[in-house]
């Protein structure tokens, strides 16, 4: 399959611009106007040039039309700090390269013009922290908005909008965090942290189920940030619970001392696979949901161009009433995985702080 | 697709700072004042529900003590009727033994003054059916008798005669 | 196609088969418990939910070793 054969070049080769421009340019993008026929794109081609709308991304865009381009803001160790407005004012100031394929969209990695290597640190504002901040702007307005409420008469029954938050908070606060917390001080400082976490992780997951929107929550770099937090969250409050003593016996894991050389190692990896399960868990259910989403869409695509108009427009109502059942499932695991990931963050910190409680509850 | 799998450290470093921003304006201005509304809220209920309780407690007291005051009030009327009635008819009582007496009295006086009356009239009566006697039996014999055989005689007759 | 490929689907498809099982025996022993004691439902329902996200983690694992066999070719 020709289709296949330019997907595979492009993933090879990948990292080595100037050597595969064309195979680049006709794999990404090039379903704008599916319309345009077989000379064009390869049946095989569809399903890496839909995929290829889920990763992060130099511009804001919705569906084909760009609408902006995001700043650029670079570290490197050899050229210094630089930030410029977009992308394309980088590449006129000459200062860095970046590879931009046919439809004038930049790709990273960016380089320095000098001696064409990656730069140290690429911090540019990027479509997914956009869509970070969309969702952090809303919870925060939302929240600031009900909080005024409050603030203006603490002791009035809560109306509208106020009761679907005043509930959530609560349910979050009597089901989520102070039972599975254990300690009452802890889970009274964290609880604002697991408001926000939810929020936010819920936020994001939604922001990737409208149309022409992106999914924030279905990039590594951003779940592991969140569960990088979460890691914070967990041994500080463990640290500030037990004390830094009982922390550090509490990685033997209760075994006897003789035990340490393999009771050390197993608590010292599972102190960091529960965040790294974190990290895998959010980003796969997101990330496979969208993967279904859009390979159920482009198998329409698929047929239109290797079996005809007919087949295409045949495969239609079978297609999409599926993709309508995925949808409502990615709803569901919208929800499901902010929840999820709130609930067991709540859990690992009252597992790192529950054996402190276990302790004490001996030697009273 | 390759893109997915990505780890972009720029994008993680982003994350972590929007996301802490984000903490620190939520708690400002939302989860703080949330929460505190809902203490204070809860507190509210709490105290209201404690009021409530002990009002009714109250309540409950002040109605036994009326119950308790109402029932006594209710035996004490019971009391004074019933000796109000027994009062009564004692009185009733007493006035008709008093009707009796005077009645039994009136009655004996009478029936003894026709006693008498009748002893008198009897009495009356034996004289003057003696002296009659006399004289008849005079004239009928026309002898004269010893008048005190002859009254002696005449008493003896009169003595076999029934009393009325 | 190349074996590589499918492999990963191979993998995908085998992994999927044992978190189905698991979660499926997760969930039939919830629905067991909660007939025997319908009073503990809150309980049960928030174990039943974190034992299936553990079980998932562990399938979604696999399931991302499988997509990096076939990007990172």
């Amino acid at each position: 399959m020709a289709g296949n054969n330019i997907y595979l070049n492009q993933s090879t080769e990948h990292g080595n611009y100037p050597s595969h421009t064309t195979n680049e340019a006709q794999a990404n993008h090039p379903v704008e106007n599916p319309a345009q026929g077989h000379g064009q794109l390869a049946p095989g081609d569809v399903f890496p040039t839909l995929l290829s709308n889920l990763g992060n991304h130099r511009q804001i865009s919705f569906f084909n039309a760009d609408i902006s381009e995001l700043p650029v803001i670079i570290y490197d160790s050899k050229v210094g700090f630089h930030a410029y407005s977009s992308s394309s004012s980088m590449v006129n100031q000459k200062l860095f390269t970046m590879h931009q394929d046919a439809h004038g969209h930049f790709h990273p990695p960016i380089r320095r013009a000098v001696d064409n290597q990656p730069v140290s640190l690429d911090l540019s504002v990027t479509s997914l922290i956009v869509f970070e901040w969309i969702a952090i702007i809303v919870v925060v307005f939302l929240f600031g908005w009900v909080g005024r409420k409050y603030k203006k008469n603490p002791t009035k029954a809560p109306s509208g909008f106020q009761n679907a938050l005043e509930s959530l908070v609560v349910y979050l606060r009597d089901e989520v965090v102070y039972p599975n917390v254990g300690s009452v001080k802890s889970a009274k400082t964290l609880l604002p942290y697991f408001i926000g976490l939810f929020c936010f992780i819920l936020l994001c997951n939604i922001f990737g189920l409208i149309p022409g929107g992106h999914t924030a929550t279905g990039a590594i770099a951003v779940t592991g940030a969140l569960a990088i937090t979460a890691y914070f969250v967990i041994n500080i409050t463990a640290i500030k619970e037990a004390g830094i003593g009982h922390w550090l016996k509490h990685l033997l894991g209760g075994a006897p001392i003789w035990l340490c050389w393999i009771m050390i190692p197993i608590e010292i990896i599972s102190m960091f696979v529960k965040p790294f399960a974190l990290t895998i868990r959010l980003f796969a259910n997101m990330t496979a949901g969208h993967v279904v989403l859009l390979s159920l869409i482009g198998l329409i695509f698929f047929f239109r161009l290797s079996n005809g108009l007919g087949v295409g427009l045949a495969i239609t109502p079978i297609s999409v009433g599926f993709s309508i059942f995925m949808y409502i499932l990615e709803l569901l695991v919208a929800f499901l995985q902010a929840y999820i990931f709130t609930i067991l963050t709540a859990v690992f910190v009252g597992l790192a702080i529950g054996e402190h409680a276990h302790e004490e509850e001996h030697a009273h | 697709m390759d893109k997915i799998m990505d780890i972009e450290p720029g994008l993680m470093i982003w994350t972590i700072f929007s996301f802490l921003i984000f903490l620190a304006i939520l708690i400002k201005f939302g989860t703080k004042p949330l929460l505190n509304g809902l203490t204070a809220r809860e507190n509210r209920i709490k105290e209201a529900i404690e009021n409530a309780d002990k009002a009714n407690e109250k309540a409950q007291k002040i109605l036994k003590e009326t119950d308790d005051k109402l029932s006594t009030a209710q035996i004490e009327m019971a009391e004074i009727v019933r000796k109000g009635k027994v009062q009564a008819e004692e009185l009733i009582k007493k006035a008709g033994d008093e009707a009796d007496k005077v009645k039994k009295q009136k009655v004996e006086e009478a029936i003894r003054e026709i006693e008498r009356n009748k002893e008198i009239a009897i009495k009356q009566l034996r004289t003057e059916v003696a002296s009659l006697v006399v004289a008849a039996t005079e004239k009928i014999l026309d002898e004269t008798l010893d008048k005190e055989k002859h009254y002696k005689m005449v008493e003896s007759y009169i003595e076999k005669l029934p009393s009325n | 196609m190349d074996l590589g490929t499918l492999g990963a689907g191979l993998g995908a498809g085998i992994t999927v088969l044992g978190a189905g099982l698991g979660i499926g025996r997760l969930a039939a022993a919830a629905l067991e418990a909660l007939a025997r004691q319908p009073e503990i439902a809150g309980d049960a329902r928030t174990t039943m939910i974190i034992a299936a996200a553990l079980i998932e983690g562990v399938a979604l694992f696999s399931c991302v070793i499988c997509m990096l066999l076939v990007v990172m070719k």
